[in-house]
């Protein structure tokens, strides 16, 4: 661990907010992406990472410095939106039940995320459909599959890094991803075609 | 191994392949067997197209505007856990916690404990049933019942917490401060009127109300408790125009190496960027600062705001020149709070 970042996290544990928000300088919006990946909604996302901010902040005394920050607070990250889906999940199902894009005048920034490549923002796919059912399809997911599509597909966090999240084995990793995108897949295939 | 097994191991080794999981001998192998094997070419077709209409690293698209609200509702989320954190009972908690977390003696838990009790004994309201008496506000002030001091319109309840509240023995015990209210009439200049105000920017005051502190202050900062005081609003109040008043007053006092490192934090850190310019701004009257030099490599070159990123390359580079720049203003952007 670099000896600055070293010194950050011991500040913030005792308490020192701006050090905190050194610490996670530069990571919120692959964090928030993250957890947008578990959101039904762009407001669900913020609240998600929100809280998760403020558990790592209340965490942070019981983090033990043998392990990368970065991993422990993707960690809390993902248990936070793995908490909130569950507590969501009937509200999820009545928003797919009654969601009428046709009838919504504001489809694009309506209450589901839209799905582009970050690292090519032209190509950003613009399909409010696709977006949606990548959307639906996501909800299908078991919690321990999401994280793992969620964590290397999306975010394109090694298997290795993901395992390490998840507290997992990296084959068990794989597992879940192989079943995720078979869902996916079986979700999507009007699409593929 | 069997057929089922086969395609299981092949689909693990599909995914290891689009996932960059394997060395570089394993996908030279890997793409050997593909061109041999039509089983496993299906199978990988199969994977592709889905890869095909969502490629790895398609994710929820985060626009600058939904990520900088984000962060400030963040910022103002985080400084209230950390006041609701420092109050006194929250630190005994986390003591308690901290002793029972650690592998340490029974004994030094049983003395946290005791050391508990007494200090809920301190704190407890005397347990008379007759009647509720309150603790003297001052030593000077009469022992009233605290009723009677909230209803003279002195005093005002503040910080009221029931700590205890037994339904069956009617027992209750009450937490609070009374606070009165006072009037103080003097100069600005005054240290004494100074001390009060730089302690209530850090109190739970009103954005308004810690604005019109910084507006009083800011031609003050000969003292370093007004200097600290600023200083502790620019990089922690949560209003972006209570932080850009503290950068302005800040930024007279440049001068001074302690108030250019919280000027250097502001820069590399506050998520306004108008904040952002106005620290950048006064830190470049000094760039015979090395250690300013440093941020604006550090952080300036990837700044979001274009007249820093763009000003911070001319200073890196005449600074390698060891040329002088003339001092601009920002031109007329959004830089908006």
């Amino acid at each position: 661990m670099e000896s600055i970042e070293k010194d950050l996290i011991e500040a913030a544990q005792q308490g020192n907010v701006s050090a905190f928000e050194q610490l996670i300088n530069g990571t919120e919006r692959k964090m928030l992406s993250i957890a947008a990946g578990f959101a039904a909604s762009p407001d669900d996302a913020e609240d998600i990472y929100q809280d998760a901010m403020i558990n790592a902040f209340r965490a942070l005394p019981k983090f033990r410095k043998d392990s990368q920050f970065s991993t422990w607070l993707y960690r809390i990250l993902v248990n936070t939106a793995i908490s909130s889906r569950r507590k969501l999940k009937s509200k999820i199902n009545r928003l797919i039940t009654f969601y009428d894009p046709q009838n919504d005048e504001n489809t694009s920034i309506s209450g589901y995320e839209q799905y582009g490549s970050e690292s090519n923002p032209e190509a950003q796919l613009s399909n409010d459909q696709l977006s949606k059912a990548i959307n639906k399809a996501l909800a299908s997911l078991s919690d321990k599959e999401k994280i793992a599509f969620v964590l290397c597909h999306q975010q394109e966090i090694k298997i290795v890094d993901a395992a390490q999240i998840m507290g997992c084995g990296e084959g068990s990793v794989k597992s879940y991803l192989f079943r995720a995108r078979d869902k996916m897949r079986s979700q999507l295939q009007s699409f593929i075609g | 191994m069997n057929d089922n097994q086969n395609i299981n191991d092949d689909q693990m080794l599909i995914l290891a392949y689009i996932y960059g999981d394997l060395s570089a001998e394993q996908r030279q192998a890997f793409e050997q067997r593909l061109q041999s094997e039509v089983e496993l070419k299906k199978l990988f077709e199969q994977q592709n197209a889905f890869d095909k209409l969502m490629p790895g690293g398609t994710q929820p698209v985060i626009n600058d505007d939904r990520l900088h609200a984000v962060q400030w509702s963040l910022q103002k989320r985080l400084r209230k856990e950390s006041n609701r954190q420092r109050t006194l009972s929250s630190r005994i908690k986390n003591m308690l916690q901290a002793l029972w977390s650690q592998p340490v003696s029974f004994g030094a838990q049983l003395v946290g404990m005791l050391l508990t009790f007494s200090f809920g004994f301190l704190l407890a309201q005397s347990n008379s049933t007759e009647s509720i008496s309150g603790e003297p506000l001052a030593s000077h002030t009469e022992l009233r019942s605290p009723l009677q001091l909230i209803e003279s319109d002195n005093y005002e309840i503040v910080d009221l917490q029931l700590k205890q509240l037994e339904p069956q023995s009617d027992k209750v015990k009450v937490v609070y401060s009374l606070a009165s209210k006072a009037q103080v009439q003097g100069s600005i200049t005054d240290p004494e009127i100074q001390n009060l105000l730089a302690a209530s920017i850090k109190n739970d005051v009103s954005d308004s109300t810690r604005l019109d502190i910084i507006e009083a202050l800011k031609d003050q900062g000969n003292r370093s408790l007004v200097k600290d005081a600023l200083s502790y609003s620019l990089l922690n109040d949560p209003n972006p125009g209570v932080r850009m008043a503290a950068a302005e007053s800040l930024a007279k006092l440049s001068d001074n190496e302690a108030v250019r490192e919280v000027l250097r934090q502001a820069l590399s850190s506050d998520i306004n960027s108008g904040i952002r310019v106005a620290a950048f701004q006064a830190l470049i009257q000094h760039l015979d600062d090395q250690k300013t030099i440093e941020t604006l490599k550090s952080y300036s070159l990837k700044d979001s705001n274009q007249y820093i990123r763009d000003f911070s390359k001319r200073v890196i580079n005449d600074n390698k020149n060891n040329t002088q720049l003339p001092v601009e203003k920002s031109p007329d952007e959004t830089t908006q709070i």
